[in-house]
């Protein structure tokens, strides 16, 4: 068997494989799904500062997007005729919602991202765990406060302690689900750019 | 053992995986776990006929799971790769790029 012949037949099924993988999006459409999650947590905080409204906005939104990209697989599957079917998502949505209980006024996005995790198991796909790892506990610290505190210090550091009100930045929370939301956006247009190549 | 003694990587090809459009089935349901037969025929440019010969062949060694269905009126006929299927695919491509190593060590 020439070698010519071997090599061309591992190139074109590597080609097969990345055409299929880029058809299934199976990393940015949930990464697309937690930054729009991410991006509205930081636009209820804009907006109401540091009461805790956004309460009800993870409760619901947390599982309500794992169950939109359910349907988005579900009807690419359709469309397509591509996928295991969307049966992982809908165990994610469950398993968010359970743990957004203890963790809604603490760590919701550790929730969201657990489910996200469990998603990646089943499915193999070590891009999305890494990311749910990473954001789940970069996202768990933002709603702990600690990047709120770490900005609130930059800032005094940078325009003194006058720049900040009562000795609180207050605009440290939606600066910190803001850098959150444009990490989460990385993640999903790397993704993407994977699928696509 | 030496390179000499190892067993040559031909021995790891399996004919019935080695066939080009077999293995372009199982390498694209290994990604995607599932597909129906229009989106296997279409993406290895085979005909009907031919592809339904070669999933017959896959399945009748337990390499892929047929399922035929419905959507709507219209008939669907899903294929699933096994783990069987999984594991002759990783030995094939492990043996194809063992052989390729060889031809590369000796130019």
């Amino acid at each position: 068997m020439a070698s010519l012949e071997i090599s061309g037949l591992v190139a074109e099924q590597e080609r097969l494989r990345a055409r299929a993988r880029g058809q299934r999006r199976q990393s940015s459409a949930p990464l697309l799904g937690l930054t729009s999650l991410v991006a509205g947590a930081a636009a209820i905080h804009l907006v109401a500062g540091d009461e805790v409204v956004d309460a009800p906005y993870w409760l619901v939104g947390g599982p309500l997007v794992l169950l939109v990209v359910r349907a988005w697989h579900a009807r690419n599957e359709r469309r397509l005729g591509i996928g295991r079917g969307p049966g992982s998502y809908g165990w994610a949505a469950a398993l968010t919602t359970v743990l957004m209980v203890p963790a809604i006024l603490m760590v919701p996005m550790a929730a969201v991202c657990a489910g996200l995790l469990l998603v990646a198991v089943q499915q193999r796909n070590g891009y999305l765990a890494r990311w749910s790892v990473m954001l789940g506990a970069l996202g768990s610290l933002a709603n702990l406060g600690f990047w709120d505190n770490r900005l609130y210090e930059l800032n005094n550091w940078l325009h003194g302690y006058q720049a900040t009100r009562e000795g609180y930045f207050e605009h440290a929370g939606t600066l910190s689900l803001g850098l959150l939301t444009v990490l989460s956006a990385y993640a999903a247009a790397r993704a993407a750019h994977r699928e696509r190549v | 053992m030496s390179a000499s003694q190892s067993p040559h990587p031909t021995s790891g090809l399996n004919d019935a995986v080695h066939q080009r459009a077999r293995l372009g089935v199982l390498t694209v349901l290994a990604e995607t776990g599932r597909a129906d037969f229009p989106y296997l025929r279409d993406m290895l440019g085979l005909t009907d006929g031919n592809l339904g010969r070669h999933l017959e062949v896959l399945e009748g060694l337990g390499l892929v799971e047929l399922t035929k269905g419905h959507q709507g009126r219209r008939p669907r006929t899903w294929v699933a790769i096994t783990r069987e299927g999984r594991s002759a695919l990783a030995t094939e491509m492990a043996a194809l790029r063992a052989l390729l190593e060889r031809f590369d060590a000796s130019d």
